[in-house]
């Protein structure tokens, strides 16, 4: 990662800027929203399993540490997924799990425990009345970097 | 005015028609909303849609024919924090910009109407095939996605092209 960093370096020009999202080593919530409430039906601890969530950090501290980069502006977000049922949450957190997991028995880990919390998820979404909406809340980080 | 849809997950004909539904419907009356759509194959989606000053990716065009089936529903980010975000951090106007790990292009079309050129790439080929399969004719000439990996990019390119470099939820 530090070495995609210097070559990035390279090819901005130097009155140019870098902007990184990343989301952050946080667990992410899953929520069932109706009619203004918030249940809670779990978190998905991507810390466990993906590789890389701190080491975006850590890049990023060494190429200012370095002083190829400054930080002039960083701020946090939630990017917000809804899905429109447990069944399509299920399939696309299989396919990030596989996606970005460190390793097999990474994987191995990840996967009961996101079925799991699907499985609350959907009980909630059973006991909900319709229109009731399944969100996952992820939080990023966004920075913007100016070459020195 | 422009409307900027979030519809993920449909194939091409089902979201031209449903952006043509949403659009006849809405664009005079409501800023933003959610909204029932039913798609050529009789689905019903519900979806969200907002005014905002976006590249003009679709067409309207209600004319595709194909009738396959609705994939996935799912909506990233109709709040659209990520879209604030983003413009808080840099004006793209005019600039030449370079996205790395530009999925289906749904980070792209949130600023690509108004850069004067992209290069977006990642490495994914079913990603990139659908960031074509969206790219409207009017920004053809000026948003380029390329199937590629960082490291073949970087090496084949002259230093100091672009004015602003996205790194889009790639480090990880």
């Amino acid at each position: 990662m530090v070495h995609a960093l210097e070559e990035i370096y390279r090819l901005v020009k130097p009155s140019g800027v870098l902007i990184d999202i990343h989301p952050v080593a946080e667990s992410s919530p899953v929520e069932i929203h109706q009619g203004g409430k918030i249940d809670l039906a779990g978190d998905l601890s991507v810390r466990q399993w993906c590789t890389d969530y701190e080491q975006a950090d850590s890049a990023l501290t060494e190429i200012t540490r370095r002083g190829l980069f400054v930080i002039e502006r960083e701020s946090m977000f939630d990017s917000l997924t809804h899905y429109d049922s447990v069944e399509e949450m299920r399939a696309a957190l299989k396919e990030s799990i596989h996606k970005f997991a460190r390793d097999a028995q990474s994987i191995d880990e990840a996967v009961p425990h996101a079925e799991a919390m699907a499985a609350r998820a959907e009980e909630l979404m059973q006991a909900a009345a319709s229109g009731a909406e399944l969100i996952v809340r992820e939080r990023a980080h966004i920075s913007r970097l100016r070459p020195v | 005015m422009d409307l900027f849809f979030h519809l993920r997950g449909l194939d091409r004909s089902a979201r031209l028609f449903s952006k043509q539904r949403i659009y006849n419907s809405f664009v005079d009356s409501q800023a933003e909303g959610i909204v029932s759509v039913t798609s050529p194959t009789g689905s019903t989606i519900q979806t969200s849609f907002h005014t905002f000053p976006r590249p003009p990716k679709t067409s309207l065009d209600s004319s595709a024919t194909s009738r396959k089936g609705i994939e996935m529903t799912i909506r990233i980010d109709p709040e659209n924090n990520e879209t604030r975000a983003l413009f808080a951090m840099a004006d793209f106007s005019g600039q030449h910009v370079l996205e790395i790990g530009c999925g289906d292009g749904r980070v792209t079309w949130l600023y690509a109407d108004k850069a004067a050129h992209v290069t977006a790439i990642e490495p994914a080929a079913r990603l990139i095939a659908l960031a074509r399969q969206d790219l409207p004719a009017q920004l053809k000439d000026r948003v380029e996605f390329r199937e590629s990996n960082f490291e073949d990019f970087a090496a084949g390119s002259e230093p100091f092209a672009f004015d602003i470099v996205i790194l889009s939820w790639s480090l990880c």
